[in-house]
């Protein structure tokens, strides 16, 4: 038992993981390309896993499976070390990397969310016309323009459209733009591209990024952690050990 | 050609035999990079021109400032690696035409701000730690594999935040934190590979070697993560 606990907590193995997910993510970036890698973007990935041939999605089951030996190493780890040092030293000794992955957990968790049950679509709208949330909420696109630089000029540097629901009805509808999506019940709504005519029309995706919650918290922990090492690591004068 | 990029491409060259001369080219790539982003009314980071020249800058920063410590103030090869390097890249960037773009929708947002800016610190460091670990390779004095580590924890930590901003940005721009592309995968394998690098060194002094070499391979898988794969794959991040 010892030794099947000693495995699990050993560094080398974490080193050897990293090493090699690192290996396996570089080997798969170089056939990402085409129609197959298209979609990966454009489906969950477990669905992408599915739906494509091993050929083709060898290198991510293999990130995966490495990965969730990273996860595993990563607990049995902090769990020994908060075992052994929790009661022997300070709180700033022990606590910063714990709390870093902590952090790492939760983002590979959001992940996994994300992987199995992300949603994406797109829709093209005319002004004036609507569409359906997956939810069944109804949505009206009552106006599609342009964004121009102040300056003047022809290129458009981005699109917004006016978008009225049962939410937003009342204040007459909210506008949606580049980095100012709108929100309804976990779904965000879009703007990819518009073109003028009569009437404009406007390209617009619908997500739902499940892990987005938990990826957020993630961070969070993990900058706390991360600027908690920082801070005792710049007092320590001998530069002791991460972990 | 900006007059003032010049003068901190030429000083950080010259800055070689002296640090003062290094000091100086910085305050010139400073004053370069406030005057590009005025005259541009943002900060000077999209197109190959002004991110080279902003990494070129970055460099003579932390330069300067990882040479003021003790085991650095009087290594003058430390000096001539950050001049010549700072130098190198600033001349790079001059290759490049300095194009004025306004800024698309989709780029105007402090997370994509904070996303390169924090990106560029860290690829500085990964570099200054690089040219450390060469030192020690060379010196073999201890207290350079201490200021390597230091570099590599402070960029792992800024490539950290930019990370997040950048999933900020994303989430915001384009409805998820994550895309499978290129750069994306580069950017987590750079982040892995520093994570493995400070893990490293709890194995102690018997790795430094490796360490040292993982370094310098780690300052080449930064510079693949953020040339290469601009220029050579296809991805969201490309130029």
């Amino acid at each position: 038992m010892d030794r099947i606990w000693n495995f699990l907590i050993s560094l080398e193995v974490g080193l050897v993981l990293l090493a090699l997910v690192c290996i396996t993510m570089a080997a798969g970036s170089f056939g990402l390309s085409g129609d197959t890698a298209a979609a990966l973007n454009g489906m969950p990935l477990f669905a992408w896993l599915r739906e494509f041939s091993v050929h083709a999605t060898w290198w991510l089951w293999l990130t995966i499976a490495l990965l969730a030996l990273l996860v595993v190493n990563t607990i049995c780890c902090s769990a020994d070390t908060l075992y052994h040092r929790i009661s022997r030293s300070t709180v700033l000794a022990w606590l910063p990397p714990q709390l870093i992955h902590a952090g790492f957990l939760l983002i590979v968790l959001a992940h996994l969310q994300s992987s199995l049950w992300s949603y994406k679509s797109s829709v093209e709208v005319s002004e004036g016309s609507g569409f359906r949330l997956p939810d069944g909420a109804e949505v009206h696109v009552t106006r599609i323009g342009a964004i121009f630089t102040t300056a003047g000029g022809n290129m458009p540097l981005g699109y917004t459209a006016r978008i009225v629901s049962h939410e937003t009805a009342g204040q007459g509808g909210v506008n949606i733009s580049p980095n100012h999506p709108w929100f309804s019940n976990g779904y965000g709504v879009y703007i990819k591209h518009a073109e003028p005519g009569q009437p404009p029309v406007a390209l617009l995706e619908v997500h739902r990024e499940p892990g987005a919650a938990m990826a957020l918290a993630g961070a969070t922990l993990f900058t706390i952690g991360n600027l908690l090492l920082l801070y005792t690591r710049s007092k320590a004068r001998d530069l002791p050990l991460v972990q | 050609m900006n007059p003032l990029f010049l003068t901190f491409t030429a000083l950080c060259i010259t800055g070689a035999i002296n640090r003062w001369l290094l000091t100086l080219g910085l305050a010139a790539g400073i004053g370069f990079l406030g005057q590009r982003g005025w005259s541009l009314g943002r900060l000077p980071l999209i197109g190959p021109h002004d991110t080279i020249a902003f990494f070129a800058v970055a460099i003579a920063a932390m330069g300067v400032a990882t040479g003021r410590s003790r085991t650095l103030r009087s290594a003058s090869w430390f000096t001539a690696a950050v001049g010549i390097t700072a130098g190198f890249f600033g001349g790079v960037a001059l290759m490049f035409p300095a194009r004025v773009m306004p800024m698309p929708s989709i780029l105007d947002t402090i997370w994509f701000e904070l996303h390169v800016v924090l990106a560029f610190f860290a690829y500085a460091l990964f570099g200054i730690g690089a040219l450390t670990a060469g030192g020690w390779l060379a010196l073999r004095d201890r207290s350079l594999m201490d200021i390597q580590f230091k570099t590599a924890l402070a960029g792992w930590s800024f490539f950290s935040a930019s990370m997040i901003a950048g999933g900020i940005w994303g989430y915001y721009a384009w409805g998820t934190y994550w895309l499978w592309t290129a750069k994306e995968l580069w950017t987590s394998i750079l982040w892995l590979f520093y994570s493995l690098l400070l893990h490293l060194r709890l194995k102690g002094a018997a790795w430094d070697v490796l360490s040292a070499w993982l370094a310098l391979v780690g300052f080449g898988v930064t510079l693949f993560t953020y040339l290469g794969v601009s220029m050579l794959m296809k991805s969201s991040h490309s130029f």
